[in-house]
């Protein structure tokens, strides 16, 4: 009798065991699977930082091209930027927050000024091409705000 | 970085733009056969001193030459061109193998890879330009009384 009891408490006790270990394998399986895709997510953060340091380089060139009033070169960086802008706005969407719709917004901007500044005659005329290296200028400000606020957002996460 | 030719050139540009420097139009005397088009302005002071602009184009290239004279003796010449940075493959490669280490390295990221002092003296020389043709031809009418002498012929 006493014999038998034993037997039932050791098989009690194994069986708690091995609930127990059951329960930590499942909550150790939650806690890496739940790290892979913090892991996962940084990199991809990582990469919408590097696409908008690419977007934020052509942006700095199409200013320079704009300035140097050589309208065939700045024409192809403003079509650029209006290509790349909704390709990583839509790719990147989730980590931009609120800036997508501003993008949204640049992406025209950029498009008009590259049909605007394709054309001789738009650049002899010096009230046009003032007016178009300021809002080159502006847009190009309110690119690295957003790129910014996208570094800023990753700085925090990674400290 | 300034020199003196373009901190005459900013003092030029704000009496033009001010309206207390007037410029006429020079007609080029000697055409440049490597450049399509020319255009010439001149501001005279006292003392037979003058300044010139004068800009030089072919297709987008343009070549904006300033030059301080007296009595016909050149005292200071200085240029400014919108040509292409000549910026090779490797270059190219060079460049975004620094700006991928500068996204690595925040310090680095002070570095510039445009050459932000040509783009500068440029616009310097080209604003002068714009405002020396703006003072000559001022509100020029022609293309107006060109259109009403077509009518009147009828």
């Amino acid at each position: 009798m006493f014999l038998h009891d034993l037997f039932d408490w050791t098989n009690a006790g194994v069986g708690a065991a091995g609930l127990a270990l059951t329960a930590g394998a499942f909550w150790q399986a939650t806690g890496a699977k739940k790290a892979a895709q913090e892991a996962r997510d940084a990199v991809w953060k990582r990469e919408a930082a590097s696409s908008l340091a690419e977007i934020e380089r052509i942006a700095a060139e199409f200013a320079v091209w704009v300035e140097l009033e050589r309208p065939k070169e700045a024409a192809v960086r403003g079509r650029d930027l209006a290509a790349r802008i909704p390709r990583d706005r839509a790719r990147f969407e989730r980590f931009l927050n609120g800036d997508s719709d501003k993008l949204r917004l640049l992406e025209s901007v950029y498009a008009d000024l590259a049909v605007q500044v394709f054309s001789t005659a738009f650049l002899e005329d010096k009230g046009k091409l003032q007016a178009a290296i300021e809002d080159v200028n502006a847009a190009n400000r309110e690119l690295n705000e957003v790129y910014g606020r996208l570094l800023g957002r990753l700085d925090e996460e990674e400290s | 970085m300034s020199d003196r030719a373009e901190d005459l050139v900013k003092q030029l540009l704000e009496k033009t733009q001010a309206d207390k420097l007037a410029w006429t139009f020079v007609p080029e005397a000697v055409v440049d056969l490597d450049w399509a088009n020319s255009e010439k302005y001149r501001a005279d002071l006292e003392d037979g001193f003058s300044f010139s602009i004068s800009r030089k184009t072919r297709n987008d290239d343009k070549l904006i030459d300033f030059e301080l004279t007296q009595l016909g003796r050149i005292i200071l010449s200085s240029q400014a061109d919108n040509l292409p940075m000549l910026i090779g493959p490797k270059t190219r490669r060079l460049l975004e193998l620094r700006n991928a280490m500068r996204d690595r390295d925040d310090e680095k990221k002070l570095a510039e890879p445009i050459d932000i002092s040509k783009v500068a003296r440029f616009r310097l020389f080209s604003d002068l330009f714009h405002a020396a043709k703006q003072s000559a031809v001022g509100g020029d009418q022609t293309i107006e009384r060109v259109q009403q002498l077509l009518e009147r012929i009828g």
